[in-house]
């Protein structure tokens, strides 16, 4: 399943900041484990995980992120 | 309650409220019995490498959003938090900013001080000393009629509740202690020098106009004490 940038997470058309991982790449993650911090706007959000299954990065900490980016996969295993 | 402390007690009190469930909101302030350079999250690894030189100042990382912070005996901080159906949250973390900038601006304003919040940031390529967070711009934060930033505010949403934290600068920091600290020019300094205002005021004053602000505004009691100048906490 994709992990990415929800529409929702801030207001306006600005780029955030990946600021941390909290699972590895390869990591088995469980459905609603915190994976990712963001940062907008001074903001700090957290990004959840969509389902269970095996952490695939595709976008590294301090990588520049906009709404709707693709940056994880979650692969049912 | 204003506490007299330490930047690193006040970030391991931010990080503690989110080990509970946040069922009411809480406040307090901060002031600081020493200098502490404060790194945000995305500049973790800088602070490793200033770690490493042995700088004389205290070093803290923080969860909230943004640049380095100056802290030290001239600025006050407010720790606010709100659960995560709390009605202020409801539009957004943009929203809730500005929300808390304008509680901000009424303290100031009970201060005979008129500031403005910030809509939208300033553009990146205006600004001398963008890696600090009196150096930029983000949504609430106060500036003076001259544009000088007195009021910085960051924020960290989590699934539990939301801490808005802020920082005023109270009397004028020793910007060129932070910048020969970090290895950053003298020119930063003078900018970040130019490009800021403080209220002039006490930390027991602005504490007690900011909280009586934010719990009015929140409808939280306070704690039963009479004499708002005597809560202070030294830690």
């Amino acid at each position: 399943m994709d992990v990415m940038v929800p529409l929702t997470l801030w207001e306006e058309d600005e780029e955030g900041v990946i600021t941390a991982w909290l699972a590895g790449d390869g990591e088995h993650v469980k459905k609603g484990a915190l994976l990712a911090e963001i940062m907008v706007q001074k903001v700090q959000l957290e990004l959840i995980s969509p389902a269970d299954g095996k952490l695939e990065i595709l976008q590294p900490m301090e990588s520049v992120v906009r709404k709707g980016d693709l940056i994880a996969k979650v692969i049912d295993n | 309650m204003l506490h007299l402390t330490t930047a690193q007690f006040e970030q391991d009190w931010n990080r503690e409220q989110f080990c509970r469930p946040i069922t009411e909101c809480v406040t307090t302030s901060w002031t600081y019995s020493q200098p502490g350079i404060v790194f945000g999250p995305t500049q973790r690894k800088w602070l490793r490498e200033i770690a490493a030189k042995e700088c004389s100042l205290e070093l803290v990382d923080r969860d909230t959003g943004g640049g380095v912070v100056f802290t030290g005996p001239w600025m006050l901080s407010v720790s606010l938090i709100l659960p995560a159906h709390h009605p202020v949250l409801a539009s957004g973390p943009t929203f809730a900013s500005r929300w808390f900038g304008g509680l901000h601006q009424q303290a100031l304003e009970r201060l005979n001080l008129a500031t403005v919040t910030a809509k939208q940031p300033k553009q990146r390529k205006e600004m001398e000393a963008e890696w600090a967070c009196f150096g930029t711009s983000g949504p609430g934060e106060c500036f003076d009629s001259q544009g000088r930033k007195i009021v910085g505010i960051a924020q960290r949403v989590r699934a539990n509740g939301t801490l808005l934290s802020s920082a005023t600068l109270l009397t004028r920091p020793p910007w060129k202690m932070m910048t020969d600290a970090l290895y950053k020019p003298r020119s930063n300094a003078a900018y970040l020098s130019h490009k800021t205002a403080y209220v002039g005021c006490k930390a027991e004053l602005f504490s007690c106009h900011i909280l009586d602000t934010v719990r009015k505004a929140l409808n939280i009691r306070r704690e039963a004490r009479r004499d708002h100048l005597k809560d202070i906490i030294k830690i």
